[in-house]
Protein backbone atom coordinates (compact mmCIF):
# COMPACT_ATOMS: atom_id res chain seq x y z
CA UNK A 1 0.00 0.00 0.00
CA UNK A 2 1.15 3.40 -1.11
CA UNK A 3 1.85 6.19 1.82
CA UNK A 4 -1.03 8.31 0.25
CA UNK A 5 -3.84 5.20 -0.50
CA UNK A 6 -2.75 4.87 3.55
CA UNK A 7 -3.42 8.39 4.20
CA UNK A 8 -6.62 7.85 2.21
CA UNK A 9 -7.51 4.74 4.15
CA UNK A 10 -6.97 6.68 7.33
CA UNK A 11 -8.85 9.26 6.73
CA UNK A 12 -11.77 7.12 5.12
CA UNK A 13 -11.87 5.29 8.78
CA UNK A 14 -11.65 8.66 10.80
CA UNK A 15 -14.60 9.58 9.10
CA UNK A 16 -16.12 6.60 8.69
CA UNK A 17 -15.79 6.20 12.68
CA UNK A 18 -17.39 9.77 12.83
CA UNK A 19 -20.53 9.16 10.73
CA UNK A 20 -20.93 6.07 12.84
CA UNK A 21 -20.12 7.83 16.03
CA UNK A 22 -22.80 10.50 14.82
CA UNK A 23 -25.63 8.12 13.41
CA UNK A 24 -25.57 6.23 16.95
CA UNK A 25 -25.74 8.99 18.92
CA UNK A 26 -28.46 10.81 16.48
CA UNK A 27 -30.43 7.40 17.25
CA UNK A 28 -30.10 7.23 20.91
CA UNK A 29 -33.25 7.05 22.73
CA UNK A 30 -33.98 10.79 24.51
CA UNK A 31 -33.40 8.51 28.07
CA UNK A 32 -30.10 7.49 26.59
CA UNK A 33 -28.97 11.08 26.17
CA UNK A 34 -30.65 12.44 29.34
CA UNK A 35 -28.53 10.14 31.45
CA UNK A 36 -25.00 10.62 29.47
CA UNK A 37 -25.66 14.62 30.30
CA UNK A 38 -26.45 13.59 33.59
CA UNK A 39 -23.03 12.19 34.63
CA UNK A 40 -20.10 13.78 32.10
CA UNK A 41 -16.94 11.83 31.60
CA UNK A 42 -14.58 12.70 34.52
CA UNK A 43 -11.23 13.99 33.38
CA UNK A 44 -10.71 17.90 31.60
CA UNK A 45 -10.48 17.04 28.36
CA UNK A 46 -13.10 14.47 27.88
CA UNK A 47 -15.82 16.45 29.22
CA UNK A 48 -14.72 19.71 26.89
CA UNK A 49 -15.55 16.78 24.17
CA UNK A 50 -18.37 16.39 25.54
CA UNK A 51 -20.21 19.72 25.61
CA UNK A 52 -18.61 20.29 21.92
CA UNK A 53 -20.27 17.18 20.97
CA UNK A 54 -23.49 19.14 22.33
CA UNK A 55 -22.80 22.45 21.10
CA UNK A 56 -22.33 20.92 17.50
CA UNK A 57 -25.79 19.47 17.57
CA UNK A 58 -28.25 22.07 19.02
CA UNK A 59 -29.26 24.03 16.30
CA UNK A 60 -32.45 26.05 18.33
CA UNK A 61 -31.12 28.78 20.54
CA UNK A 62 -30.75 26.67 23.87
CA UNK A 63 -29.32 26.55 26.97
CA UNK A 64 -26.86 24.23 28.58
CA UNK A 65 -27.19 24.35 32.06
CA UNK A 66 -23.83 23.07 33.73
CA UNK A 67 -24.21 21.76 37.57
CA UNK A 68 -22.07 20.00 40.06
CA UNK A 69 -24.36 19.07 42.47
CA UNK A 70 -27.18 21.66 43.43
CA UNK A 71 -24.70 24.27 42.44
CA UNK A 72 -24.95 25.78 39.42
CA UNK A 73 -21.73 26.24 36.89
CA UNK A 74 -22.20 27.94 34.44
CA UNK A 75 -24.51 28.39 31.76
CA UNK A 76 -23.75 27.52 27.96
CA UNK A 77 -26.25 30.27 25.32
CA UNK A 78 -25.88 27.55 22.10
CA UNK A 79 -27.80 28.62 18.58
CA UNK A 80 -27.18 27.41 14.96
CA UNK A 81 -24.43 24.79 16.29
CA UNK A 82 -22.16 27.83 17.66
CA UNK A 83 -21.62 28.76 21.05
CA UNK A 84 -22.75 32.20 21.53
CA UNK A 85 -21.79 32.56 25.63
CA UNK A 86 -20.60 31.01 28.42
CA UNK A 87 -22.05 32.51 32.11
CA UNK A 88 -20.49 31.79 35.02
CA UNK A 89 -21.85 32.66 38.37
CA UNK A 90 -19.80 35.19 40.12
CA UNK A 91 -17.85 36.06 36.59
CA UNK A 92 -18.30 39.10 34.84
CA UNK A 93 -19.55 38.55 31.46
CA UNK A 94 -17.54 37.84 28.46
CA UNK A 95 -16.51 40.96 25.81
CA UNK A 96 -17.90 40.57 22.97
CA UNK A 97 -15.45 41.71 20.95
CA UNK A 98 -14.74 39.98 17.62
CA UNK A 99 -11.34 38.18 17.50
CA UNK A 100 -10.65 37.41 21.10
CA UNK A 101 -14.11 35.72 21.65
CA UNK A 102 -12.76 32.03 20.93
CA UNK A 103 -9.85 32.44 23.32
CA UNK A 104 -11.75 33.51 26.06
CA UNK A 105 -14.94 31.19 25.45
CA UNK A 106 -12.05 28.03 25.10
CA UNK A 107 -10.54 29.50 28.57
CA UNK A 108 -14.00 29.56 30.22
CA UNK A 109 -14.49 26.00 28.97
CA UNK A 110 -11.28 24.99 30.09
CA UNK A 111 -11.82 26.60 33.84
CA UNK A 112 -15.41 24.44 34.16
CA UNK A 113 -14.16 21.22 32.42
CA UNK A 114 -11.63 21.50 35.62
CA UNK A 115 -14.65 21.49 37.99
CA UNK A 116 -13.96 18.98 40.98
CA UNK A 117 -16.45 16.79 41.17
CA UNK A 118 -19.55 15.30 39.34
CA UNK A 119 -20.51 17.79 36.44
CA UNK A 120 -24.29 17.08 34.65
CA UNK A 121 -25.73 18.67 31.71
CA UNK A 122 -29.00 19.55 31.30
CA UNK A 123 -30.85 21.54 28.09
CA UNK A 124 -33.44 23.84 28.60
CA UNK A 125 -35.46 26.93 25.49
CA UNK A 126 -33.61 29.94 25.16
CA UNK A 127 -36.29 32.42 23.73
CA UNK A 128 -34.23 35.22 23.61
CA UNK A 129 -30.56 35.61 22.06
CA UNK A 130 -28.14 37.23 23.82
CA UNK A 131 -26.47 40.58 22.01
CA UNK A 132 -23.45 39.37 20.17
CA UNK A 133 -25.38 36.20 19.01
CA UNK A 134 -23.44 37.71 15.53
CA UNK A 135 -19.93 36.82 17.01
CA UNK A 136 -20.61 33.42 17.80
CA UNK A 137 -18.01 30.37 17.58
CA UNK A 138 -18.37 27.03 15.59
CA UNK A 139 -16.75 24.29 17.25
CA UNK A 140 -13.92 24.01 14.83
CA UNK A 141 -13.06 27.76 15.92
CA UNK A 142 -13.41 27.07 19.60
CA UNK A 143 -11.48 23.38 19.26
CA UNK A 144 -8.70 25.83 17.48
CA UNK A 145 -8.56 28.22 20.46
CA UNK A 146 -8.86 25.54 23.11
CA UNK A 147 -5.28 24.36 21.66
CA UNK A 148 -4.02 27.45 21.49
CA UNK A 149 -4.93 28.24 24.96
CA UNK A 150 -4.00 24.69 25.78
CA UNK A 151 -0.19 25.28 24.42
CA UNK A 152 0.14 28.75 26.88
CA UNK A 153 -1.46 26.81 29.72
CA UNK A 154 1.47 23.93 29.03
CA UNK A 155 4.17 26.73 28.97
CA UNK A 156 2.82 28.41 32.34
CA UNK A 157 2.95 24.63 33.95
CA UNK A 158 6.62 24.25 32.90
CA UNK A 159 7.48 27.82 34.19
CA UNK A 160 5.64 27.30 37.55
CA UNK A 161 7.10 24.29 38.71
CA UNK A 162 10.87 25.50 37.18
CA UNK A 163 10.30 28.08 39.28
CA UNK A 164 9.26 26.90 42.43
CA UNK A 165 13.19 24.44 42.36
CA UNK A 166 15.56 27.06 40.24
CA UNK A 167 18.50 27.86 41.98
CA UNK A 168 18.97 30.75 39.21
CA UNK A 169 16.27 31.77 36.69
CA UNK A 170 16.47 34.35 34.31
CA UNK A 171 12.83 35.58 31.88
CA UNK A 172 12.35 37.22 28.90
CA UNK A 173 9.41 38.49 26.77
CA UNK A 174 10.62 39.50 23.41
CA UNK A 175 14.33 39.95 24.20
CA UNK A 176 16.81 38.46 26.44
CA UNK A 177 17.80 42.19 26.96
CA UNK A 178 14.56 43.05 29.00
CA UNK A 179 14.82 40.37 30.87
CA UNK A 180 14.14 39.51 34.96
CA UNK A 181 16.84 37.61 36.52
CA UNK A 182 17.22 35.70 40.47
CA UNK A 183 19.53 33.74 41.53
CA UNK A 184 23.59 34.07 42.13
CA UNK A 185 25.03 37.08 40.39
CA UNK A 186 27.47 34.56 38.76
CA UNK A 187 24.63 33.04 36.60
CA UNK A 188 23.52 36.58 35.50
CA UNK A 189 25.99 36.76 32.41
CA UNK A 190 26.35 33.69 31.43
CA UNK A 191 22.57 33.02 31.56
CA UNK A 192 21.96 35.88 28.86
CA UNK A 193 23.98 34.96 26.73
CA UNK A 194 22.68 31.28 26.29
CA UNK A 195 19.08 32.97 26.42
CA UNK A 196 19.96 35.14 23.21
CA UNK A 197 21.59 31.74 21.43
CA UNK A 198 18.27 29.89 22.49
CA UNK A 199 16.19 32.49 21.30
CA UNK A 200 18.33 32.57 17.84
CA UNK A 201 18.19 29.04 17.56
CA UNK A 202 14.35 28.72 18.24
CA UNK A 203 14.04 31.54 15.00
CA UNK A 204 16.08 29.15 12.89
CA UNK A 205 14.25 26.02 13.85
CA UNK A 206 11.14 27.42 14.02
CA UNK A 207 11.52 28.98 10.71
CA UNK A 208 12.25 25.54 9.04
CA UNK A 209 8.47 24.59 7.76
CA UNK A 210 9.18 21.10 7.75
CA UNK A 211 8.43 20.98 11.75
CA UNK A 212 4.82 22.13 11.29
CA UNK A 213 3.21 24.22 14.06
CA UNK A 214 5.38 24.84 17.70
CA UNK A 215 4.27 24.82 20.72
CA UNK A 216 6.71 24.79 23.49
CA UNK A 217 10.44 24.37 22.83
CA UNK A 218 12.79 23.13 24.92
CA UNK A 219 16.70 22.31 25.32
CA UNK A 220 18.06 21.18 28.80
CA UNK A 221 22.24 21.01 29.22
CA UNK A 222 23.96 19.17 31.80
CA UNK A 223 26.29 21.39 33.00
CA UNK A 224 28.05 19.35 35.74
CA UNK A 225 27.18 15.76 37.25
CA UNK A 226 24.51 17.81 39.75
CA UNK A 227 23.01 20.69 37.34
CA UNK A 228 21.33 20.84 34.16
CA UNK A 229 20.72 24.26 32.36
CA UNK A 230 17.08 24.22 31.26
CA UNK A 231 15.67 26.92 28.78
CA UNK A 232 12.25 27.20 27.07
CA UNK A 233 10.25 29.41 24.99
CA UNK A 234 6.50 29.70 23.78
CA UNK A 235 6.80 32.63 21.21
CA UNK A 236 8.05 35.69 22.55
CA UNK A 237 8.36 34.39 25.90
CA UNK A 238 10.95 32.10 27.23
CA UNK A 239 13.29 31.30 30.45
CA UNK A 240 16.33 29.52 31.68
CA UNK A 241 17.40 28.42 34.80
CA UNK A 242 19.25 26.42 36.98
CA UNK A 243 18.20 23.55 38.83
CA UNK A 244 19.99 19.51 40.33
CA UNK A 245 20.11 17.34 37.44
CA UNK A 246 17.52 15.40 38.65
CA UNK A 247 14.83 17.69 39.84
CA UNK A 248 15.54 19.06 36.08
CA UNK A 249 15.01 15.93 34.51
CA UNK A 250 12.50 14.50 36.54
CA UNK A 251 10.11 18.12 35.92
CA UNK A 252 10.49 17.77 32.23
CA UNK A 253 9.16 13.90 32.86
CA UNK A 254 6.52 15.04 35.09
CA UNK A 255 5.30 17.95 32.50
CA UNK A 256 5.28 15.66 29.45
CA UNK A 257 2.77 13.03 31.80
CA UNK A 258 0.88 16.15 32.24
CA UNK B 1 22.75 -0.04 18.52
CA UNK B 2 20.21 -2.91 18.09
CA UNK B 3 21.63 -4.29 21.38
CA UNK B 4 20.92 -0.81 23.48
CA UNK B 5 17.77 0.02 22.16
CA UNK B 6 16.09 -3.22 22.66
CA UNK B 7 17.66 -3.48 26.51
CA UNK B 8 16.42 0.04 27.20
CA UNK B 9 12.71 0.97 26.87
CA UNK B 10 12.13 4.41 26.90
CA UNK B 11 14.12 4.78 23.89
CA UNK B 12 12.37 4.42 20.39
CA UNK B 13 15.04 5.64 18.55
CA UNK B 14 18.67 5.19 18.56
CA UNK B 15 21.27 6.95 15.91
CA UNK B 16 24.96 7.56 15.18
CA UNK B 17 25.64 10.76 13.14
CA UNK B 18 28.53 12.92 12.08
CA UNK B 19 28.14 16.53 13.67
CA UNK B 20 30.06 17.90 11.27
CA UNK B 21 27.66 17.00 8.00
CA UNK B 22 24.71 16.95 9.87
CA UNK B 23 24.18 13.43 8.80
CA UNK B 24 22.98 10.03 10.40
CA UNK B 25 24.60 7.53 9.70
CA UNK B 26 23.14 4.21 11.19
CA UNK B 27 20.20 4.05 12.92
CA UNK B 28 17.54 1.33 15.04
CA UNK B 29 14.20 2.11 15.65
CA UNK B 30 11.24 0.20 17.42
CA UNK B 31 8.87 1.00 14.44
CA UNK B 32 10.59 2.16 10.93
CA UNK B 33 11.63 5.76 10.60
CA UNK B 34 11.81 7.84 7.48
CA UNK B 35 15.05 9.19 6.08
CA UNK B 36 13.33 12.69 6.13
CA UNK B 37 13.21 12.47 9.78
CA UNK B 38 16.87 11.55 10.43
CA UNK B 39 17.77 14.17 8.00
CA UNK B 40 15.92 16.87 10.58
CA UNK B 41 17.80 14.84 13.64
CA UNK B 42 21.30 15.27 12.09
CA UNK B 43 20.55 18.52 11.27
CA UNK B 44 18.62 19.66 14.42
CA UNK B 45 21.66 18.21 16.64
CA UNK B 46 24.65 19.99 14.30
CA UNK B 47 22.26 23.45 15.02
CA UNK B 48 22.00 22.62 18.58
CA UNK B 49 25.81 21.95 18.73
CA UNK B 50 26.60 25.16 16.84
CA UNK B 51 24.69 27.29 17.86
CA UNK B 52 23.88 26.63 21.14
CA UNK B 53 26.12 24.95 22.78
CA UNK B 54 28.29 27.18 24.75
CA UNK B 55 31.78 26.10 24.18
CA UNK B 56 32.91 26.35 28.02
CA UNK B 57 30.78 23.81 28.88
CA UNK B 58 31.17 21.60 26.47
CA UNK B 59 35.17 21.89 28.06
CA UNK B 60 34.01 21.42 31.54
CA UNK B 61 31.67 18.72 30.45
CA UNK B 62 34.84 17.20 28.86
CA UNK B 63 37.47 17.97 30.99
CA UNK B 64 35.00 15.91 33.31
CA UNK B 65 35.68 12.98 30.93
CA UNK B 66 31.93 12.61 30.24
CA UNK B 67 30.25 13.63 26.96
CA UNK B 68 28.70 16.89 26.45
CA UNK B 69 24.86 16.39 25.99
CA UNK B 70 21.76 18.35 24.64
CA UNK B 71 18.21 17.48 25.21
CA UNK B 72 15.76 18.66 23.11
CA UNK B 73 12.39 18.86 24.24
CA UNK B 74 8.65 19.62 23.92
CA UNK B 75 5.26 18.02 25.21
CA UNK B 76 5.53 15.25 23.02
CA UNK B 77 9.06 13.95 23.22
CA UNK B 78 12.65 14.47 24.50
CA UNK B 79 15.66 14.08 22.31
CA UNK B 80 18.98 13.39 23.30
CA UNK B 81 21.89 14.44 21.66
CA UNK B 82 25.10 13.49 22.65
CA UNK B 83 28.66 14.21 21.52
CA UNK B 84 31.84 12.04 21.82
CA UNK B 85 34.44 13.23 24.42
CA UNK B 86 37.43 11.53 22.09
CA UNK B 87 36.13 12.44 18.91
CA UNK B 88 33.56 15.40 18.85
CA UNK B 89 32.59 15.11 15.38
CA UNK B 90 30.94 11.72 16.26
CA UNK B 91 27.48 12.22 17.71
CA UNK B 92 24.55 10.26 19.10
CA UNK B 93 20.85 10.81 19.22
CA UNK B 94 18.22 8.92 20.90
CA UNK B 95 14.17 9.86 20.66
CA UNK B 96 12.96 9.26 23.82
CA UNK B 97 8.92 7.77 24.57
CA UNK B 98 6.56 10.90 25.41
CA UNK B 99 6.93 10.79 29.59
CA UNK B 100 9.90 8.34 29.80
CA UNK B 101 11.86 8.60 32.70
CA UNK B 102 14.97 10.84 31.28
CA UNK B 103 17.96 10.40 33.83
CA UNK B 104 18.47 6.45 32.85
CA UNK B 105 18.09 7.54 29.65
CA UNK B 106 20.41 10.34 29.28
CA UNK B 107 23.06 7.65 31.52
CA UNK B 108 22.34 5.23 28.72
CA UNK B 109 23.13 8.05 25.23
CA UNK B 110 26.22 9.56 27.71
CA UNK B 111 27.62 5.33 28.09
CA UNK B 112 27.12 4.88 24.10
CA UNK B 113 28.90 8.45 23.69
CA UNK B 114 31.49 7.46 25.88
CA UNK B 115 32.28 4.19 24.20
CA UNK B 116 32.85 5.69 20.61
CA UNK B 117 35.74 7.33 22.26
CA UNK B 118 37.34 4.29 23.52
CA UNK B 119 40.89 2.63 23.43
CA UNK B 120 41.80 2.36 19.49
Amino acid sequence: MTARERIVEASWKDSANHQVALLLRLSAPPRQLGAERRMLPQGADARIAAILTEIDEIVLPRVLHLKSGAQDVARLAISQRRLIDVEVPGKSAVPNEQGTLPDLLAARLIDIAQTRGALSATVGRRPTMPDHAETACSVTALRQALAQVATKTAYDRLLHQIEARSTALTQWDGTVAGNRFSGPDGWLKPMKTLGERFLAMGRHLHGDARLGPQGTQGAAIPISGQQILIMASLEKRGFAAVLPLDIGLGIITDWQRR
Amino acid sequence: MKQLLDATPGIGLLAYGDLSSGLILNSASRTPCPREVLDLLGEKAATSFSRLFPEHLARTAEASGSSATIIHFTEQNAQIFARSPGNPEDLVCAVCDPGAELQPLLLAVQDLADSLSGPE
